[in-house]
């Protein structure tokens, strides 16, 4: 009689944080990498490092209401900043126009004054010839055609 | 039991209608809630572009016509920013004034520190007549029209336009950009600027022939407005700036133009001439200096837009000046010699015509430079006996005679030449003296530079920059028949040199007299002219003047009334600009035999 043979069979599942097969360690590959230190890694400014810590500390906190409200006040503070630029941008644009207005304004004058400039110059002749000026009657003139400098003149400018 | 039950049924009723009332209510406001957020999250873009849309309006930038300029960079004409005050009608009949109190400040309505004491039209018309310097009284009539749009007042001053801003009639009263021209020299030469339209576009003179380089391109910004129309800062989406116009240089020189008007109005008043003029040339560069007359038109009047200036638009014979076309066709096609010999008697019968000359003398021994010295008509028939008529009129044309000068100005006549076949027996040889042919003083200033510039003829420029100089340069005549001409011209000034002389220069002239058509239509007006090259040696200058009617006890002659106005130009001009004294004459051509 021959008797069947016994099998026993573990329920135990395999363990998950051991992998059947055992693979190997492989060691990375090496890869040219360009630039060093700096280059590798950029410079970020206060600003968004001061974000990356914000984010860093907010992931070690298992609650994630200090998430929700750094994120509230970020929005918040974002908007405040936005509404002042905007204000701001405004109040330039007021500052902007008035000033313009201004120079529109000297510009007209400006006009305005050299028109009244031009205009008495044009009447220069005519006043001028009221109080009895007249333009020079006859010729004035030397003729210094055959002109020879005396014995021993240096000839200089300014020493004749 | 019934009173308790009445009370109750009144609560019951009362709590029913409240509640009816209440839900009504809040109907109404979720209607109203809804209607909010649905505007706010699905049609508050569309409402806000629309709104947006209402507000922004184009406004035009105008651009501003360009000046004109002299020589010297002196302004003629320029255009300078105005305003036109616009009343808005409706606006105005609901003004109510505001008194002036401590709760007030500033925001408040009031005439030299007193209430306006007027509603409506009236109170405006009040607070406005002052800074217009407008009776209140029209004011308030033009502003009691039916309507939104009424023009108060016309190019106002920006001073004023900001003292009316200041008044507080915002929405009521507006005030549009515009511009005037003013002419700074307003009657120096009037009729030559001439002027512009309503529209600011050229219709005279120098504002007409360069209308298209003085006139700018308009600009345009687009903005959102406030209700009152003013810009909202920050508003601007589109904007194109205008580009002004450019400005014109003349090369006439304000100086001289001055000087030569004062000299043609002493003139006219001493010789009780009907009017003058005179032209200036440079004879170098063919640009004119002065082109001035006696008339009083101010710039960019009416008369200013309706009459051209009396240079180019006044035509009539040259008289004794058209002698030295003919003795210069005479000399080039060898017909004669300056000094060919001539015996003159003072009359002469040709063909049953008979000529004369302008006084009596005996039988003469005349050179042909002697013939041009005397202005003899008679000489010249006799010389132009072998001289064809086709050549008579191919040397006026040649000269300019006939034909529009280059200068373009509007109004200009380009005078009168008939062929030769139309001349009758007596227009052929009146052809050879300036008679039977019409000029302007352009044409016959263009004449005499011919002459000065060795026989070619250049056109003649009045704008700065348009290399007159160098462009359609004709040789009329050889550079020695030019130089002959001029020696006799210079004859003829020496024999006026009691009347027309010009100290330390030699000049080269001709003066000549011709009767012109009266305004009855008989040959019953007089024309005296003068032209001359200074100095005769070296050209310079050449200067026109001619007189209409002139009066003298001693005759009308051109060298007896046009020719001393000449010498006074002539030593203007010497002493101006500098020119240096001419040399002895040795070379005279001589006049008798």
């Amino acid at each position: 009689m021959t008797m069947p043979a016994r099998s026993v069979r573990s329920k135990a599942s395999p363990d998950k944080g051991h992998p059947r097969i055992q693979e190997m360690p492989t060691r990375p590959e090496l890869s040219l990498i360009k630039g060093t230190g700096k280059a590798r890694r950029p410079e970020r400014g206060p600003v968004a490092e001061g974000a990356r810590r914000l984010i860093g500390w907010t992931r070690t906190r298992g609650n994630p209401l200090l998430r929700i409200m750094a994120s509230v006040i970020f929005l918040a503070a974002c908007m405040f900043g936005s509404l002042m630029l905007r204000t701001q941008m405004v109040q330039d644009s007021f500052e902007a126009t008035r000033v313009q207005h201004e120079i529109s304004n000297l510009t007209q004058d400006v006009q305005d004054d050299q028109n009244k400039l031009d205009q008495l110059q044009a009447s220069l002749p005519d006043k001028a010839q009221q109080l009895g000026m007249q333009p020079q009657q006859g010729l004035n003139s030397i003729d210094l055609q055959g002109y020879k400098p005396p014995q021993g003149a240096q000839g200089k400018a300014g020493h004749p | 039991m019934s009173g308790k039950g009445t009370k109750r049924s009144w609560h019951l009723s009362f709590c029913k209608r409240s509640l009816s009332v209440g839900l009504i209510l809040v109907l109404v406001a979720a209607l109203a809630l809804g209607k909010l957020a649905y505007i706010q999250l699905f049609d508050g873009r569309s409402m806000a572009q629309a709104a947006a849309a209402g507000r922004t309006v184009p406004h035009t930038i105008k651009a501003q016509r360009g000046r004109i300029l002299d020589v010297n960079g002196r302004v003629l004409a320029q255009s300078l920013e105005r305003y036109n005050i616009i009343g808005d009608p409706e606006a105005a009949a609901s003004f109510i004034p505001v008194n002036c109190t401590k709760r007030t400040g500033s925001d408040c309505h009031s005439i030299k520190g007193h209430p306006v004491g007027a509603d409506g039209a009236a109170g405006v018309a009040r607070l406005l007549a002052p800074a217009l310097g407008m009776n209140a009284m029209e004011l308030g009539g033009k502003l009691s029209v039916p309507g939104r749009y009424v023009v108060l007042a016309k190019r106002v001053t920006p001073e004023v336009k900001r003292s009316i801003d200041k008044l507080g009639l915002q929405g009521i009263i507006t005030a549009e950009l515009s511009s005037e021209r003013t002419y700074p020299h307003a009657d120096l030469m009037g009729a030559l600027i001439g002027g512009i339209d309503d529209s600011g576009k050229g219709v005279a003179g120098i504002e007409q022939m360069e209308n298209r380089q003085l006139t700018g391109s308009d600009g345009y910004t687009v903005y959102q407005q406030g209700m009152l129309g003013q810009e909202i800062p920050g508003t601007v989406t589109r904007q194109r700036n205008p580009v002004n116009g450019k400005d014109v240089t003349l090369t006439v020189d304000q100086d001289v133009q001055w000087y030569v008007r004062q000299a043609l109005k002493s003139g006219c008043q001493r010789f009780h001439a009907d009017w003058a003029l005179a032209v200036v040339q440079d004879t170098r560069t063919n640009e004119i200096l002065a082109l001035a007359d006696t008339d009083d038109y101010q710039a960019g009047s009416d008369q200013a837009k309706v009459n051209s200036s009396r240079a180019v638009a006044e035509t009539f014979e040259p008289g004794s000046i058209g002698k030295t076309i003919s003795i210069s066709g005479m000399l080039q096609e060898q017909v004669h010699s300056m000094s060919d010999r001539f015996t003159v008697p003072d009359h002469i019968t040709v063909d049953n015509q008979q000529y004369k000359d302008a006084f009596d003398h005996p039988a003469e021994h005349w050179t042909l430079a002697g013939i041009l010295q005397n202005s003899s008509n008679v000489g010249m028939v006799m010389a132009g006996e072998h001289y064809p008529d086709q050549k008579r009129y191919d040397y006026l044309t040649r000269f300019g005679i006939g034909q529009a000068s280059s200068l373009g100005l509007p109004g200009e006549s380009k005078g009168l030449l008939t062929s030769p076949q139309t001349w009758d027996r007596r227009t052929r040889n009146t052809v050879l003296f300036g008679q039977g042919y019409a000029t302007n003083a352009i044409q016959l200033t263009n004449v005499i530079a011919t002459l000065a510039n060795k026989g070619v003829r250049a056109d003649q420029t009045i704008i700065r920059g348009q290399d007159a100089v160098n462009a359609n340069r004709v040789r009329v005549v050889d550079e020695k028949v030019a130089a002959t001409v001029m020696n006799g011209m210079e004859s003829v000034a020496e024999k006026y040199q009691n009347t027309a002389k010009v100290d330390g220069y030699r000049v080269a002239s001709k003066t000549g007299t011709a009767e012109v058509a009266d305004s009855s239509g008989g040959l019953g007006g007089i024309i005296s002219d003068w032209v001359g090259i200074l100095p005769a040696d070296d050209p310079h200058y050449v200067v026109t003047v001619v007189l209409k009617n002139p009066h003298s006890s001693d005759g009308v002659f051109g060298s007896i009334t046009a020719g001393p106005i000449f010498a006074q130009i002539g030593e203007f001009l010497m002493q101006k600009y500098q020119v240096p004294t001419s040399a002895p004459r040795t070379d005279a051509i001589p006049v008798t035999w």
